[in-house]
Parts: C-alpha cells; sequence; structure tokens
C-alpha cells in the first residue's frame, strides 16, 4: 500500500490545520463573548536542568535558554513560569498520576489519586456547554502492569482523573478522535436517524433506571456512572443537531498512522479544531506515558530510550539527547500555539480565548524532585492574561498556577489542592 | 512463642527500624511508623511480612545496627506471630464483590459465544486500569464514561448489521455482510413464505402472475354463467388451484355486484358479469379491461398502505386485504390442508404479516405480542446470561413492534439487537443484591468469566435454571468439564500472559542486526505460542502448576526449533522433551529470554528480576532515585565481562542487599543470548554462568530449577495470589491471605494439580459470596 503522507491528508498547501476554513462566524454568532479554552499538554520524563529550561533573567525582555529555543516564534504568545513546585510526589508513576491533582496518590500500588484531577473539575464547570465537556487524547495505550517492583503503572498512564478512583479513557487514535467529535456516520448505519438514536438512548436511561431496585448500594454507583453517560450522550445528540456541521475542506485522519510524529500532530490538529468548532473547552494530552522508553531517533543524536536518556545525570551525551527531546515537544508545543493564534476569532484570535499548558511530571528524570516544575501557559486566556514574560516564582505552590488558570478560564473556585493562592 | 506485646514491639520497631524506614525517609520505600494504633499493624500484611521476610534472613536491621542477637530473636518471634495471626484464621472481610463491566476481550468473547460473530470490536474500547496484582479486569477501575458507552453504542450497531430476523428462528447472525431488505421486500419475503406451505401453489409462485390467472379464470367463470359446475375445468385450463378459484369467482361476482367497496376497480367486473354477447373479441376486450383495471387500482392501494398520511387508509386497506386473501390460505382452508406445525406456523406468518401491513394502532401489537416474545425472550436470555425480567421482555417486545410499524422488521429488529448489545444487562455482569451465596446464574457467569473469560455455555445456564449448580460435586465435575474445554486456552491468553507478562514479547524491540539478523513478527509470535501452549498444556491436562518453571519439555515449531539449535522440523507446533538440560520449563522459553533482554546485550538484573518478582512474587524494593543506571549498550569488553560489572555494583553497599539476590538468578541464565539462543562463548571469552545465591550454587537451568523447586511455597503463594485476584477481579487484601494458604496447602496436598487451585477459588465464600 502506499505510504499515507500527512501532508496531502492532514495539511493544506497554507499550512492551515487540516485545511480548516476560518469559522469565525460561528464563534461570533453563537456566543456573545467566546469562552475560555484550556489545553493541559504532557511530556514525560521531565524536561532537563535549569540552565537549559530556565531563563537567566526575568520580566519581558528575557532570553529563551536551549530546551526552549523553539518558542521564539511565539515568545510574545507565551509566558514561561519557573520556580514552582510540588511537595514531594513520589517515584515513577505516582508523578504522573497525581501531577493534575497536585499530591502524592496514597499508594504507587494502587491506582488511586488524592481528587479530581484538575482538567476534569474545570471541564465539570466550563465544559458543560459544549458538545463534549473535555477532551482526553495521548498516542500510546495505557499500561496497566504492576512493575517488577510492585508499581502499578496505571498512575503513569493518566493525566486526567474524572474522580480519585476513575482515570479517563483517552483516545489514542486520531481517525477514532475525530469521528467521536465529528460523529461521521457510516453508511447504511441503523443509528443514521435522529428518532432512533432517541429512541436507544431513551431504552438505555429505562434499562439503567429499573437496575438500580435491584442492584445493591456499591453497584449502583456504576448504573449512575452508566445513567449519567447515557444523559452526555443524549445531550450530545441534541447538541449535534444543532450544531454546526464539519467545515468543508476538513479531511477525515487515516485509519492508521504509523509515524509518531504525524500521529502527535494529527492529535493537535484535532484538538485546535475541536476549540475552534466549541466541540469542546478543555483537552487534555500526553506525548508519552510515564516513564517512556520510545526510542526518539529521528531527532539529531537520539539513539536510545527516551527513560534511560532522562537519566542522564552527569552524562554529557544523554544530557544533549534530553535537550533534543525535550525541544522536539516544545516545538510541537509551539506549532500548536502558532496555529491558533493565526485562527481569527471575534475580534482577536483563538488563542487569545485559550490558555494552552505544558508541563511535564519532573523536572529532571534522574533526580526525580518536583521543585521548579516546568510550566509554560501560552494565550490570554480571554484578554486576562499578558503574555510575553518570563515569571520566577521562587518557591510558591505549582497547584497556585493550576487555580490561577481555572479562574481565568471562569470556574468558581476558592481553592484547589490546599492552595488558595491563585497565580497565573 | 512468646505473646506480642504491642509496647514492646513498638519499642523494638522505633529503636531499631524506624530511623529510616519512616513515612519522611522511606528507605526501601516503605515505612513502619504510620501505624497509628497496634491493630493497625494487622491491616497491611503485605509490609508485615515483607518486613518479617527481611528480618529472619538476618537483612535486617542491617548489620552495624545496635542490637543484641536476643532482640533480633525476639523481633523475629513478633513478627512471625502477627502472620500467624493473621494467616491462621478466616478475617472477617467486609469488601462486596463489585458489579462487573466486561473487559474488552470479554466483551469480544461474550459477543462470540453468543452469536457466532467474530468481530474483534474490543479492540476500540479504551483500557482499563489495573489493581494489585495487575489485572486488567479489576471491577473498582472499571469505570463507564461516556466515550465508553458510545464506543458500546457503536459497536452495537456493528453487531447488529450481521444480525437478520426470521420470523420463526429468531435473530439470526452471520459474519458476511449482509444485505437488509426494505419494508416492502421483507414482506414480499413472508408473502412468498405463506405460499410455500402448500402444494397447491405451484413453483416458483408469484403473487402477480397468480391474481393475473385467477382473475383471467374468474372472468371465464363468471361470464359462463349458468356453467358453474365448470369450475375445476377452468381451473385446470388455467392452471390454477379450483379452491382459490371458488374464492376468486365469490370475491368478484358478490362484492363486485354490492361494490361495497366503493372501488372503481370492481366496476368493470360488473359490467362483465352483465355483459351478453358471443363476440369473443368483446368478451376478450371486457375481460381485460376488468383485469388491468383491477391490478393497476389494487397497485395504487398497496402503494398507499407504505405512506404514512393516507386518506383513505382503512379503504385500501380493507381492500388490499381481501384480494391477498384470496391467494392465501384462509383459517378454515388452511385447516383443511395443513396441520401441526405447519398449520402453526402458516398461521403465524399469516398474522404476522397482516399486522406489518395493516396495523394501526396499539390494540395490534398486543395480539401478536404473544407471537413474539418467546423469539424475543430466548434472544435477550442468550445475550444477558440469565432469563430476562418480565417487565423488561415486555418493553423490548413493545419497543420492537412499535417500531416494526414505524420501520418495518429488518430496521427495527437491528435496534433491538443495538439496545441488547449495548444494555447494561450486557455490558456488565449484573447480580442481584444479596447477603448470602449468589444465585446459580450468578455462580455461572462468574465460573465461566473466570475459566473461559466468556459467557457461561448451554449446561451451565441448563443447571443454574434449575438450581442444580451450586453443591460440591455438580462444581468440581464442571471445573474439570470447563478445564477441558477449549475455551479454556483463554486463561493463558489473558490470565497468564498477565501474570507470566508474555505479551512483553509482541511489542519487543528488535534486537539491532549485528546482533541477531532473523528477529521478525512471526518469531516473536512463536516465542509467544510457545508459552501459552505450555501453560495450556497444563491447565488442559490437569498437570502440575510448577510444570511452569519445572518441566522436561516444551512447544516448538520450525522456527523455534532451528533458533534452539535443534535442527528441521516442519512448522507446526510439536511437544518435544529436552534432556541437554538446555530447554524445558518457561526459563528456557525464547519469549522471556528475550523480552528481558536488551537489544544489544542481555540484562542479568532484569532476568534476575523477573524471576524474583514475576515468577516468586518477592520483589525488591525499587533503586535508590539517585543511582546510576547500567547503559543498555554493550558494555562487556573482552577482559572485562557484563558479569564482572555486576560484582563491582554488588561490592556497592547501597546495591547489595538486594543485587546479591537479583543478580544470580539473572547471571545463571547467561548461557542465553538476547533471543534465547543457547551460548557458550560471547565475545570469544567462555561464558561464565555460575553464581551463588544464599549459599546455594548455580551453574546451569537444572540447578536455578531447583533452587524455584526448594523456593515452591513462595512461586505458589505468588501464583495464588495472582489467580485468585484475576479470578474475584479485584485487588488482594491481607484478609486473603488465610484463604490463599489454604490454596497452597490443597495444591501440595493435590499433587499441585492445577484444578486444585481452581477448586480452592471457587468453592471459598471471595468467590461465591456477593
Amino acid at each position: 500500500m502506499k505510504k499515507m503522507n500527512r501532508r496531502t491528508v492532514l495539511r493544506g498547501a497554507g499550512g492551515i490545520t487540516l485545511g480548516l476554513p476560518f469559522l469565525d462566524a460561528m464563534s461570533a454568532s453563537s456566543f456573545s463573548k467566546s469562552p475560555v479554552r484550556l489545553a493541559y499538554l504532557y511530556m514525560p520524563n521531565g524536561v532537563g536542568p535549569a540552565k537549559s529550561w530556565n531563563p537567566k533573567t526575568e520580566g519581558k525582555d528575557y532570553k529563551l535558554a536551549a530546551a526552549t529555543s523553539p518558542l521564539e516564534p511565539i515568545k510574545n504568545l507565551v509566558n514561561v513560569h519557573t520556580g514552582l513546585n510540588l511537595k514531594q510526589m513520589g517515584t515513577h508513576h505516582t508523578t504522573t498520576g497525581g501531577l493534575l491533582s497536585c499530591q502524592r496518590p496514597p499508594s504507587p500500588k494502587e491506582a488511586r489519586v488524592q481528587r479530581a484531577s484538575i482538567d476534569q473539575v474545570v471541564a465539570k464547570q466550563i465544559g458543560q456547554d459544549s458538545f463534549l465537556p473535555s477532551l482526553e487524547l495521548s498516542i500510546e495505550p495505557a499500561s496497566i502492569k504492576v512493575d517488577s517492583s510492585g508499581l502499578n503503572e496505571t498512575l503513569g498512564g493518566y493525566l486526567s482523573w474524572s474522580s480519585p478512583t476513575t482515570p479517563v479513557p483517552r483516545e489514542i487514535n486520531p481517525n477514532s478522535a475525530f469521528r467521536r467529535l465529528f460523529k461521521d456516520m457510516k453508511k447504511g448505519s441503523a443509528l443514521s436517524s435522529t428518532d432512533i438514536n432517541k429512541s436507544v438512548l431513551d431504552y438505555l436511561k429505562d434499562d439503567a433506571n429499573s437496575l438500580k431496585r435491584v442492584l445493591g448500594r456499591a453497584d449502583k454507583s456504576k448504573v449512575d456512572e452508566y445513567f449519567y453517560s447515557v444523559r452526555q450522550i443524549e445531550r450530545r445528540v441534541n447538541k449535534m443537531s444543532q450544531s454546526q456541521k464539519l467545515p468543508s475542506g476538513v479531511k477525515v485522519p487515516p485509519k492508521n498512522i504509523g509515524d509518531i510524529r504525524e500521529r502527535i500532530n494529527a492529535m493537535m490538529d484535532i484538538i485546535i479544531l475541536a476549540f475552534q468548532t466549541d466541540r469542546t473547552r478543555v483537552a487534555s494530552f500526553m506525548f508519552a506515558n510515564d516513564s517512556s522508553q520510545r526510542n526518539y531517533s529521528f531527532l539529531p543524536g537520539v539513539n536510545s530510550n527516551h527513560h534511560a536518556i532522562s537519566h542522564y545525570d552527569g552524562n554529557p551525551q544523554k544530557l544533549k539527547q534530553q535537550i533534543e527531546i525535550t525541544k522536539y515537544f516544545v516545538s510541537c508545543y509551539a506549532a500548536m500555539v502558532k496555529k491558533m493564534s493565526e485562527i481569527p476569532e471575534g475580534e482577536g484570535t483563538l488563542l487569545d480565548n485559550s490558555l494552552v499548558f505544558f508541563t511535564s511530571n519532573l523536572k529532571e528524570g534522574h533526580k526525580h524532585s518536583q521543585a521548579d516544575m516546568p510550566a509554560l501557559v501560552a494565550g490570554e486566556g480571554g484578554g486576562k492574561v499578558k503574555t510575553g514574560y518570563h515569571h520566577n516564582h521562587k518557591g510558591k505552590q505549582y497547584a497556585s498556577l493550576m487555580l490561577g488558570m481555572a479562574k481565568t478560564a471562569g470556574c468558581k473556585m476558592g481553592s484547589f489542592a490546599n492552595t488558595n493562592n491563585a497565580i497565573i | 512463642m512468646p505473646k506480642v506485646s504491642s509496647t514492646n514491639l513498638a519499642h523494638l520497631l522505633k529503636k531499631h527500624c524506624t530511623d529510616c524506614h519512616n513515612a519522611k525517609k522511606r528507605k526501601g520505600d516503605f515505612a513502619l511508623d504510620v501505624f497509628k494504633t497496634p491493630q493497625a499493624i494487622f491491616q497491611d500484611y503485605e509490609l508485615i511480612k515483607h518486613a518479617y521476610e527481611s528480618i529472619k534472613a538476618g537483612d535486617m536491621p542491617p548489620e552495624d545496627e545496635d542490637i543484641t542477637d536476643e532482640q533480633r530473636q525476639q523481633l523475629t518471634h513478633y513478627f512471625e506471630k502477627i502472620i500467624y495471626t493473621l494467616e491462621s484464621k478466616q478475617v472477617e472481610f467486609n469488601s462486596t464483590t463489585l458489579i462487573r463491566r466486561l473487559t474488552p476481550y470479554e466483551y469480544d468473547y461474550t459477543v462470540k459465544d453468543i452469536t457466532g460473530l467474530d468481530l474483534n470490536l474490543g479492540k476500540d474500547f479504551p483500557g482499563d486500569g489495573g489493581g494489585n496484582q495487575g489485572f486488567s479486569n479489576d471491577a473498582k477501575l472499571m469505570s463507564v464514561s461516556p466515550i465508553q458507552l458510545e464506543k458500546y453504542i457503536e459497536a452495537a450497531e456493528t453487531i447488529s448489521s450481521h444480525s437478520s430476523f426470521d420470523i420463526d428462528k429468531g435473530l439470526q447472525f452471520n459474519q458476511s455482510d449482509i444485505a437488509h431488505l426494505s419494508i416492502a421486500d421483507y414482506e414480499t419475503s413472508l408473502e412468498n413464505k405463506l405460499y410455500s406451505f402448500y402444494k397447491i401453489y405451484p413453483k416458483n409462485f408469484n403473487s402477480k402472475v397468480y391474481l393475473y390467472k385467477l382473475m383471467k379464470a374468474s372472468a371465464a367463470v363468471i361470464f359462463n354463467k349458468g356453467k358453474r359446475g365448470d369450475i375445476e375445468t377452468i381451473a385446470a385450463k388455467h392452471r390454477v388451484a379450483p379452491i382459490f378459484l371458488k374464492r376468486a369467482v365469490d370475491y368478484f361476482s358478490t362484492s363486485a355486484s354490492k361494490s361495497s367497496q366503493g372501488i372503481d376497480a370492481l366496476k368493470k367486473w360488473q359490467k362483465l358479469k352483465f355483459l351478453r354477447t358471443s363476440d369473443t373479441k368483446e368478451i376478450t376486450k371486457a375481460t381485460n379491461d376488468a383485469v388491468s383495471t383491477f391490478l393497476s387500482s389494487f397497485q395504487v392501494s398497496k402503494s398507499e398502505l407504505y405512506k404514512k398520511q393516507s386518506n383513505d387508509r382503512r379503504k385500501h386497506t380493507k381492500f388490499v386485504e381481501n384480494v391477498e386473501s384470496l391467494i392465501h390460505l384462509d383459517k378454515s382452508t388452511a385447516a383443511k390442508h395443513l396441520s401441526g406445525q405447519q398449520l402453526a406456523d402458516y398461521n403465524r406468518t399469516l398474522e404476522i404479516l397482516n399486522f406489518l401491513r395493516f396495523s394501526t394502532d396499539k390494540r395490534n401489537i398486543v395480539k401478536v405480542t404473544p407471537l413474539f416474545e418467546p423469539i424475543i425472550y430466548r434472544f435477550l436470555y442468550k445475550v444477558y446470561r440469565r432469563p430476562p425480567d418480565k417487565g423488561h421482555l415486555h418493553k423490548m417486545v413493545k419497543d420492537f413492534l412499535n417500531d416494526s410499524l414505524k420501520y418495518g422488521i429488518p430496521l427495527a429488529s437491528r435496534v433491538m439487537v443495538i439496545r441488547a448489545f449495548s444494555s447494561f444487562h450486557f455490558t456488565f455482569r449484573i447480580e442481584q443484591k444479596t447477603s448470602k451465596k449468589v444465585s446459580d446464574y450468578d455462580l455461572a457467569s462468574r465460573l465461566s468469566y473466570f475459566l473461559w473469560a466468556g459467557p457461561p455455555d448451554e449446561q451451565l445456564l441448563k443447571l443454574a435454571s434449575t438450581d442444580n449448580l451450586n453443591n460440591e460435586e455438580t462444581l468440581n465435575s464442571q471445573i474439570i468439564r470447563m478445564l477441558k474445554d477449549p475455551k479454556s486456552d483463554r486463561l493463558a491468553k489473558h490470565f497468564a500472559s498477565q501474570w507470566l507478562r508474555f505479551d512483553g514479547i509482541l511489542s519487543h524491540d528488535a534486537p539491532t542486526e549485528d546482533i541477531y539478523k532473523g528477529f521478525s513478527k512471526e518469531l516473536a509470535n512463536d516465542m509467544w505460542q510457545e508459552t501459552a501452549m505450555s501453560f495450556n498444556y497444563m491447565v488442559k491436562n490437569d498437570h502440575s502448576v510448577l510444570d511452569i518453571f519445572n518441566a522436561d519439555f516444551s512447544f516448538i515449531n520450525g522456527r523455534l526449533s532451528k533458533l534452539y539449535g535443534l535442527g528441521e522440523r516442519t512448522n507446526s507446533f510439536k511437544k518435544v522433551s529436552f534432556n541437554n538440560g538446555q530447554r524445558g520449563g518457561i526459563l528456557g522459553h525464547a519469549s522471556i529470554l528475550t523480552m528481558t533482554s536488551f537489544g544489544q546485550r542481555t540484562s542479568p538484573i532484569i532476568r534476575g528480576n523477573w524471576v524474583l518478582s514475576v515468577l516468586l512474587g518477592t520483589p525488591t524494593p525499587p533503586p535508590p532515585m539517585d543511582v546510576v543506571v547500567l547503559p543498555e549498550e554493550d558494555i562487556a569488553t573482552e577482559t572485562f565481562t557484563l558479569k564482572n560489572q555486576l560484582k563491582k555494583h554488588r561490592d556497592n553497599p547501597a546495591c547489595r542487599g538486594c543485587h546479591k539476590k537479583i543478580d544470580p538468578l539473572g547471571l545463571v541464565l547467561e548461557n542465553y543470548d538476547v533471543v534465547g539462543r543457547w551460548r557458550t562463548h560471547y565475545k570469544n571469552a567462555k561464558v561464565d554462568a555460575t553464581s551463588e545465591i544464599s549459599g546455594h550454587r548455580l551453574e546451569n537451568l537444572d540447578n536455578l530449577k531447583s533452587y524455584l523447586m526448594q523456593n515452591k511455597v513462595k512461586y505458589l503463594r505468588n501464583l495464588s495470589k495472582k489467580l485468585l485476584s484475576y479470578s474475584l477481579g479485584r485487588s488482594i487484601y491481607y484478609y486473603d491471605n488465610f484463604l490463599i494458604n489454604k490454596m497452597i496447602e490443597n495444591t501440595i496436598r493435590d499433587d499441585f494439580k492445577f484444578s486444585s487451585l481452581v477448586k480452592t477459588v471457587i468453592s471459598s465464600p471471595q468467590f461465591q459470596l456477593k
């Protein structure tokens, strides 16, 4: 079979996401004011030492460090936050599972975190008016193994948790993610009529309701979850018939995209498209799972697995490779931010109405320390944030930034993860 | 044995343990100062057991700790006592078994075993998290999210596209795509079915043609008034059945004369009736006129039936019904010509056809409900793995019939399939609330999902339906039957592969070409097969669970034979015995040996760790966070072997504690290279696979096997824990240790037979209580 070239599929000649036409009319008519969108992007294994990540000076005219150099073209659209700390999060997988709930999970052996992650908290508040309350994406399946030391790898596979015990499933295939967002019905489907769809959902609701009588208390929560899911889908069926169709010119991503880079790009394009068409307002994306051992051999000089590289310690060879890998993810982030800044919305751009967050579970792989966490925030959050700065918070809490972003997006919340001090 | 004094124990712990093992330092990743009350210590069996092992072995407290031998002994005794208490009696447990959703693979097997469809739909479902034993069927983590439900509905739609509805046989499933009929075509198919019942219909019956012939013959009779005795002759001449001709003549002459239905079409027949002429041409013209006008207005009326809004629906309905009945056997005629099942089927078909065509109100639904209920009952019984409750069944039937009127049976039945397969009843394993043992139906499902990862079969359901499943004798014979059934292959595929992690081989990175050239997907698959087949062989033949590592045979095909240096062989797998000490048992399997190696070199640490944690269930704590990791590249030189490198790192006191346990178990496997090939030399140096572990000298695979045999209780404990966790779909907690010990005891008593483990699990309160 002929290999599919992503450029022909996902990129128009002009380099616009999925060949997207601008949907300015839609956003202007649907909302008096555009909603704020939030994206949480995560790379595993840490970003590298402070000297290659943190800018030397604070404020406006700072100079980007080596690993963040891909931010140069969007430097004015992003803030670099340094000096934010998380309390010791444990080792390995716990640091990822607990990252967006900002606290060490109770045990490295159980798939449980301390609270719902911030993206899910936000989605509960601001996501309810869009087609999907939130969108969770990754490009590889979550591992569920208990590793050789008895540690539960489930914690390392999920950034988003809708409750302390509920990791939110991520879509890992761009094709499925796309079809889910835009309900690309296959031909001859028995579900092509809205009436039938509704009748099936009605049935499922009745079904779930009638079960409550039969089941024990502990099991009822599952029925409730099920019921909630039916209602969400029902809501979506209604929204689907109200909301605009998929803009013309957008092509469905192919079923199988072999190349990692193409898969990552396709996923980021889907996030942009989902924001642009208000299919969702909150997204999380994992470039890879915690402790990922992927070999990014397409990068210059990289010839070993990421996890091993991240334990560079004093090894200059490995450190160089770590910086290359970090640079790669930062460049993906920068490309996404740039695209969003080119999509007009209302008086400004899609990016103006968004906050795009980039982070990792650690600073340095081999140190396993959550001091001075990496954090980039692009976008003005609906005109509330001034960008182009380096903020050194000198030991304030990472959770404060989570709280600040949530508040900027319009969430009504006084505190998160034991902090009530919001920064943005 | 001295009584445990909690103050005494607390004192000893504080003095000798918690300086390092405290909540802050967490040396070895655990703390002993976290117990708020002396009782709390009983809750963490694993931790106590872990601490006990180290204390007993003399590893802890460390050599340089200021502690007398007597105090060490005291400490050991205390821990022993606690463990004894925890293990020797059934601890009350209040953990109810949570309702379980089907895992993606269980979903596929359930669809397959119910419908025969092999659609592999589960691969699109979101994965599940794992419990503390690493199995993906943990009920706690089986949430339902909108995305999950969406996928279920989508998958159910796909299943429905492979389904069709036969009014006698019920829902039929076909692996190949089915052409779904339109409403009109489906009704035609029912008509054809009617005609096929009786031999008075000619072969290749065509209702339109037949009606035409019937009219021609009727016209001849009507015109030939007074010579009615000739009906038989005319029928024969026109090749129609006399009984139909009689009814047709009645209809065309009587109804026509009454003209009661106000259908213009019949006016021409009146004309014909009163025509008095002998001119053949005129007769033919009048006949043709009557026939064709009639046919075309029949066509119009028929099409009116399919319009949602029709002005004269009743009029048309009546008309079509009457005409149709001319070529149907009416009830009394049918009763004369047909009997028994044939008659019943005929009447049912007729009634359903009339329902679909002519029903206008809800009363008709009530009338035909009994015709559909048994069929739909059987369908739901299979899909839900239990009898559907009455209310549920009625609703399903009612919705189906309503939909049938709206969309026709083909689409209505598909929608019903979608409802059933996306309902909670299918996607979850529903169990009735009870404070006692679960019902027989629930138990049937617990059994089948444990041993087959799929639904109970007819035999289990039948036993459940008569409440005859839950007695020791029946259960034991069912367990034996189920283990021998081909479906128990799924234990190897899903239990063993998650426990022994040999699925890893399928995603293992190929070694670089300078190390080994022939690594392919096929070879990786073969490696996987060898391990799966070995496990499966043990299950099917109810052999000793120790065979997993201790067997002197294995299953190999051509490619593996070549890899193992055993010469040419056909490519089908065969059981082969070994006597050269190189193979047999899982530690000689290429799957395990390969996936515990890096691409460029073997890793005695990973191999040793695999034996220690996966096989024996006694992992060492994770390395300190600041440790320098050995590179994956080939670091051995001719003069400085990997073994020496490792030795160097065992000299480091920070590493020694664990690595003296890990390394020897991997070093002894150094005769196997990165893809599990046998080697005696590496880089021109002779491979030195000798090492020592707690006084045992290890030189070869046989030594390693005997070492494991000496530790078989650890192995059994580990396997018991894993199997219990998999069977219950939950994590294992301290209160399960009584059962785990029982599993070990029974298995030792029963010559280590696999079925002994299974039986002990299935008869346990954990398995049988809700």
